[in-house]
């Protein structure tokens, strides 16, 4: 008797609360995000968030993209009107890039990160980059009628350079150590627009203070272990232009401390390049002659290409490549005494770039 | 005697170490504050010894006689005083079960935040709960077998797939701030071991080698905890103070082969575990209230409890105080009150009964 009563309460329970999937959002109610950028102008935020609108689709397959500008006096009310433009549930958590426009980054990315960290629905791999000037134009360039979707910006920024939120964020937990993040241009050549990966913003805390580009942005990468950024083109008298390309990057930066006061740091770069072209003469050499030549002169560019980086980053008391962390881990009892003068120190550090690099002959043309 | 359930300990450890893994899977800021989560690796390491030494009172009362469970010292040894402390265990074993939903709660309404009301999810999931003390401990252990091999396969598979975005120089010099974080993660984790209290009533009833299921057991859980701790820290640096609960952000970024966000099969294990530890708690507060009222009370127990826990879920959003380190100081105390001196109470006042005993025997 006790047993019916039980169930028969459970199934009026079952009847009552559980009343199928009438009341669930289907995903034609709901706006996909992809990729959010945030402008600041005069106090306001504006941002522009590109989405997946299922509801008015493209084609059977394809959903369409869906562009919408917002602002604020903060993110999170911008992103929340949101609704006053569309009915649909905004979904953040397939968000794959966060564009930062030149004057949010420098007014302090700490006044709006909260939400990417904080919210339910984000996730902490979202690719996190700045641009100069307005970002907004990066998240709305078209690719011939259409916009350009935001997985192919995302794909843009290379995993190994961790322009994400997580080391963003990270980063800038730490105290001593700054943030950095990928940079993309929109270039406009003869009306056609098109997005590049231009270099690097570097940042003083959440402040956003410069931009590396071209060598700098080169030396950036190899010493963050990023490959296949660019070539680099060498010149000699005994092979003429050749041109290498990064295919892998091993950076590995020690730190050493003499007698608990001299401190200095050894960065080696493990570097195996490649190179298509030998691009004088190229009938009359052999590999072998000339390999030593190119892995010398390879070697000594990058060695100052490397050393031109850090120096900027120091004098500009900025720890991109985390030196304060490599010190704190091999030396702890001494990066305790000097962690409160770390900002003094930090601009006078010196340092030592070696590198080893190999280089490989790849194409069909016997050498 | 009355006839006692009969299980593995292979089922019983199981059973123990799902129920623990709800406690390392919701590890985070919420509980710990400001702690370095780093430093709760030496953490994990002492308690690991610790829990040896804390499971050691109970165990030397079950060898005294392994037919009696500590409700059946009490009554034996204390008479009728015996009943307030079965009391004390009951209302332990409730306050674990409140302070699971609370984690539960917050768990859902701070990670996932449905747009479905959380206390309806809270009663459905005591509801089940309900219904799993109610099928009995053999039920209970033979749905843990389940679950432990769905939680050890998701650890694995978790590890497999953070394992490659672990940064090296995110593993700072361990107490490179002092102690302090050191001591608060072994005050921690100890105050979550109430498995060692469910002990002192699951050992009569589990058939097998009830020693080594204790050390590989214990193993098994601070094995876990320390793999988790270097999970965490080395895939989010410093990121990870900022989560409430860092093994779930940890488990959304994982990624294997095609497989990507992993929290969702973190998630479902995460809730069977939770299903299993409040059940298991409900169940054992009901053996105590049988012990003092009689079979028929404890059915309404479970059912009474459960529709209390229930309404209390509306609330448990305002119990700060369950969710802070009072909290934790509060378990701990209580746990040393359960394992430590109670036991040992009963294992003196059963020595002086067996040596009375010996003495009228000689004489």
């Amino acid at each position: 008797m006790n047993r019916k009563l039980i169930l028969t309460g459970l199934l009026i329970c079952v009847v009552t609360l559980l009343s199928g999937c009438s009341e669930q959002q289907q995903l034609h109610q709901k706006l996909i995000v992809q990729g959010v950028s945030i402008d600041r102008n005069d106090e306001i935020y504006k941002v522009a968030v590109q989405a997946l609108d299922f509801q008015n689709p493209m084609n059977e397959d394809e959903p369409s993209i869906k562009l919408m500008e917002v602002e604020g006096i903060s993110v999170m009310e911008a992103l929340d009107n949101i609704s006053k433009q569309t009915s649909l549930r905004p979904v953040y958590s397939q968000n794959l890039v966060l564009i930062l426009g030149e004057e949010a980054a420098k007014s302090g990315v700490s006044n709006f990160i909260d939400f990417f960290v904080r919210h339910c629905e984000t996730r902490p791999k979202v690719q996190i980059c700045v641009s100069k000037g307005n970002a907004s134009e990066v998240i709305k360039i078209k690719s011939g009628e259409k916009f350009l979707k935001s997985k192919n910006i995302h794909d843009l920024v290379p995993i190994e350079l961790n322009s994400d939120v997580l080391h963003f964020v990270s980063n800038l937990k730490n105290t001593k150590t700054d943030p950095w993040s990928a940079w993309l241009e929109v270039e406009d050549k003869n009306g056609i627009k098109s997005i590049h990966l231009k270099g690097v913003g570097i940042f003083k805390e959440d402040h956003l203070i410069d931009f590396l580009e071209g060598e700098e942005a080169f030396g950036f990468m190899i010493l963050k272990g990023v490959p296949n950024f660019g070539s680099c083109t060498l010149n000699s008298e005994e092979c003429g232009d050749v041109t290498c390309i990064i295919d892998k990057v091993v950076p590995k930066i020690n730190a050493e401390v003499q007698n608990s006061e001299v401190l200095k740091f050894y960065i080696n770069l493990d570097i195996i390049a490649s190179t298509f072209s030998l691009d004088k003469n190229f009938y009359t050499h052999s590999f072998e002659s000339i390999s030593e030549v190119v892995e010398k002169k390879l070697s000594n560019k990058l060695g100052n290409i490397c050393s031109d980086v850090i120096n900027k980053t120091l004098k500009l008391g900025i720890d991109v490549f985390e030196f304060s962390k490599i010190l704190r881990n091999t030396y702890p009892s001494y990066f305790k005494k000097i962690e409160s003068e770390w900002n003094k120190i930090l601009p006078n550090l010196e340092y030592k770039v070696s590198q080893d690099v190999k280089l490989k002959a790849t194409g069909k043309e016997p050498v | 005697m009355e006839k006692r359930p009969c299980i593995s300990v292979g089922q019983m450890f199981a059973m123990l170490f799902v129920s623990r893994m709800v406690v390392t899977m919701t590890y985070g800021t919420l509980l710990i504050g400001d702690s370095d989560i780093w430093d709760h690796l030496i953490s994990a390491g002492i308690s690991f010894i610790l829990t040896f030494l804390l499971v050691l009172p109970i165990y030397k009362l079950f060898k005294m006689d392994n037919k009696m469970n500590v409700f059946d010292n009490l009554r034996d040894l204390m008479g009728k005083y015996g009943y307030i402390f079965i009391l004390i265990y009951v209302v332990y074993y409730l306050v674990v079960t409140l302070h699971t939903l609370t984690i539960f709660d917050n768990f859902i309404s701070n990670a996932i935040n449905p747009p479905i009301s959380i206390s309806l999810l809270s009663i459905f999931l005591l509801l089940s709960s309900c219904y799993g003390a109610y099928k009995g401990l053999e039920a209970l252990s033979r749905t843990s077998t389940f679950i432990i091999v769905a939680t050890v396969c998701s650890l694995i598979f978790l590890s497999i797939s953070l394992f490659s975005s672990i940064e090296t120089i995110n593993f700072k010099p361990l107490m490179y701030n002092g102690y302090e974080s050191v001591a608060e993660g072994t005050l921690y984790m100890i105050s979550q071991s109430s498995c060692i209290v469910a002990m002192g009533l699951l050992l009569p009833m589990a058939c097998g080698s009830k020693l080594r299921g204790i050390i590989i057991w214990n193993i098994g859980v601070y094995l876990s905890f320390a793999l988790v701790i270097m999970l965490v820290v080395g895939t989010m640096g410093d990121f990870a103070d900022t989560q409430l609960f860092p093994v779930y952000t940890a488990a959304s970024i994982g990624k294997f082969g095609s497989f990507r966000h992993l929290d969702s099969l973190y998630l479902g294990i995460w809730i069977c575990g939770i299903f299993l530890k409040t059940s298991l708690f409900l169940l054992l507060a009901s053996e105590g209230v049988k012990k003092i009222w009689g079979e028929k009370i404890r059915r309404r127990f479970i059912l009474g409890f459960s529709v209390i826990l229930s309404i209390s879920t509306f609330f448990i959003g305002n119990f700060s105080l369950l969710r802070g380190t009072f909290i934790t100081e509060f378990l701990f105390f209580f746990l040393i009150f359960n394992v430590v001196i109670i036991p040992l109470v009963l294992i003196f006042l059963k020595k002086r009964k067996l040596s009375k005993e010996e003495k009228i025997f000689e004489s």
